[in-house]
């Protein structure tokens, strides 16, 4: 019986079903229906109805795919900085501040910045990129600085080239680092992307233009803006459940 | 959702067409029940002369109707030659345009394939109004900017922005809704009003008009308004009671159809016109660039008139577009609730405020309209 409660399986369940009893407990208290907090009930219902557009699938597709292209831009970005600031250690510190700064910026400034260099499309992109750079460039960095001693002076001893030194044995031996700094980066990336789009007044399909769409039609009722955020989360869990699947196999071949 | 979008038309359409005889203010509503009860009391004779006054007024409602008939087939006539005019033309776009989403992006209505594109788009539409104005600086990519008339201006006057103003194209959306919720049914200094965009476009022509309110609250945007209009009550304010509403269309028309109670109290632009001794709020200007080519620039400036004729002769225009790029995607990139709800308002007296007045040949109502925002312009801003 105590091997089932303290199962991870009983305990995963326990908290969604914590979650769902919680939005319940906040829907009823406001009392007003669909224009403060709707119900899991209604929320459910409307995100089948939905499932049943292809408007909502484009708009998934468009926010995966820029919030790919964000993060890719960013994952190179980090690779190459990352990768140089746990090699050598002063450009760490050179570099100390200004990752400090670009973890504190609120994004939201530099919104009509990314406006004027790129437009209205493509500046929720740099914005994602600017949000998951810090994340995942010191994910390199401590995977980096992660790597035993003896592996490097090993690989000093054996006069391995800086190339070779690090894509062939820092690189793959701080992925469960990077691995954590990606997945963490990406679900706050992809939140980003939709609070992006409104921000950024985006009005190609988008999860953050559907939000505004069902606004638009309807502003005593936030059920729409409930149901694409739940398609959201189903999005990040999704991405969660494929990460670990990723680390599994990782680990069962590394 | 298409039975609750179908029901919302439905809705919209009886309430335009019940509106027509509705209650706009308190006089009007008192005027009408007093004829009522005087008409009551009518004696045999009265009834006699009645009878005689009503086939006059039959035979007159008969000739006026075939005069109807006669200018409506005219008018008719006149809007497909519009709209013919419109839809033959073989302009191929080659400007680049920056546009907020509302009455500007319907006027690009023909245009609004060429906005999709996520990398190197022709249009560009935004749905929050002022960033617009990041297209309002030295080495703009764009050759036409649509922006708040008010924001152009400062752009090119005290930021050096190399854009001239064309023209006005849209003059003013907004309308004072009442809740219901007012016993006399007359804006009274101390009234409960919920106003949006505090200190912006919406704000300055209503504080214009209402210069003595002193129980003003605002709401971020005009959809927030529209959901106080709805439900009556203030929910950024503890549930406050609302007795008015600054709103824009075309979230009020839906807004009104939810809430049995509410109805349109004033028309900001009738109610400017009045104030400023007949001159026109002029709310978003064609900006263009001073160093594009003025053969692309007069082109699509005469392009654009003609779109924005036929469409308000006939807003059925936009069905192409909607059929081709879907529903939803025009909803997004006009910024409304539906595309029918932005065709009855269209229809139903141009609700949307939408035309095309040359900016130099209106330099005066231009001029009245800045001074709103403590702004005075030279004629060098205009394109001539």
């Amino acid at each position: 019986m105590k091997r089932f409660i303290t199962s991870n399986a009983f305990l995963y369940t326990s908290g969604l079903v914590f979650v769902f009893l919680l939005w319940l407990l906040i829907s009823a208290s406001f009392g007003q229906g669909n224009l403060v907090f709707p119900s899991p009930a209604e929320t459910f219902s409307f995100t089948f109805e939905l499932l049943g557009k292809s408007y909502i699938y484009q708009c998934l597709g468009m926010t995966l795919w820029r919030t790919l292209q964000g993060f890719g831009y960013a994952f190179l970005l980090a690779f190459l900085f990352g990768t140089l600031a746990g090699e050598i250690k002063p450009l760490q510190r050179f570099f100390k501040p200004l990752i400090l700064v670009l973890k504190s910026v609120p994004t939201a400034a530099f919104v009509f910045f990314f406006l004027v260099l790129s437009g209205t499309s493509r500046a929720p992109i740099w914005i994602v990129t600017l949000l998951a750079f810090p994340i995942l460039y010191e994910s390199f960095v401590s995977g980096i600085n992660a790597v035993p001693q003896e592996i490097k002076w090993a690989s000093r001893i054996d006069q391995a080239r800086f190339l070779m030194k690090v894509l062939k044995i820092k690189i793959p031996l701080a992925i469960p680092y990077i691995l954590l700094g990606v997945l963490n980066s990406f679900a706050l990336s992809f939140k980003t992307e939709i609070m992006a789009e409104i921000v950024a007044g985006q009005t190609n399909p988008g999860l953050g233009s559907a939000i505004r769409v069902y606004r638009n039609e309807d502003p005593s009722n936030l059920t729409p803006v409930f149901a694409i955020a739940l398609i959201a989360i189903t999005v990040v869990l999704l991405v969660d459940l494929l990460t670990t699947i990723f680390k599994a196999i990782f680990k069962r071949y590394a | 959702m298409k039975s609750q979008n179908a029901l919302l038309i439905l809705t919209s359409l009886a309430l335009l067409a019940s509106c027509s005889g509705n209650q706009p203010s308190s006089t009007s509503s008192a005027v009408s029940s007093s004829s009522v009860s005087s008409a009551s009391s009518t004696t045999t004779e009265e009834s006699q002369k009645q009878d005689i006054t009503e086939e006059k007024t039959s035979s007159e409602i008969k000739i006026s109707s075939e005069e109807k008939a006669e200018s409506k087939e005219e008018s008719i006539d006149s809007i497909e030659e519009i709209s013919s005019e419109s839809e033959e033309s073989d302009y191929v776009l080659d400007v680049k345009i920056a546009s907020p989403t509302g009455a500007p992006a319907a006027a690009l209505y023909k245009f609004i394939d060429q906005s999709l594109d996520d990398y190197n788009p022709m249009v560009d539409i935004n749905a929050v109004a002022s960033n617009v104005i990041a297209h309002l600086i030295p080495n703009s990519t764009k050759d036409i900017v649509i922006a708040p008339t008010n924001a152009g201006v400062n752009a090119i006057m005290k930021k050096s922005a190399p854009f001239k103003m064309a023209a006005t194209i849209t003059f003013g959306n907004f309308y004072l809704a009442a809740t219901g919720n007012d016993e006399n049914k007359t804006l009274d200094p101390d009234d409960y009003v919920v106003a949006f965009q505090q200190n912006n476009v919406p704000d300055k022509i209503f504080r214009y008009v209402y210069e003595n309110l002193t129980n003003v609250h605002y709401v971020p945007e005009a959809s927030d308004a529209a959901k106080v209009l709805i439900s009556g009550k203030n929910e950024t304010d503890d549930n406050h009671s609302v007795d008015y509403v600054l709103v824009a269309e075309p979230a009020m028309t839906p807004a009104l159809s939810k809430n049995a109670n509410a109805y349109q109290y004033a028309s900001m632009s009738e109610e400017y016109s009045k104030k400023s001794d007949g001159k026109s709020i002029m709310q978003a200007s064609v900006f263009v660039n001073a160093n594009s080519d003025t053969d692309k620039i007069d082109a699509f400036l005469g392009e654009l008139e003609k779109d924005i004729n036929a469409f308000v002769a006939n807003p059925s225009v936009i069905d192409e577009q909607v059929e081709a790029l879907g529903e939803d995607v025009m909803k997004s990139k006009i910024g409304v609730p539906s595309t029918a709800v932005l065709k009855a308002v269209t229809q139903r007296g141009n609700r949307m405020g939408l035309g095309y007045k040359d900016a130099f040949q209106n330099k005066d109502d231009i001029a009245t309209f800045l001074t709103l925002f403590n702004i005075e312009v030279n004629e060098e801003i205009y394109y001539k």
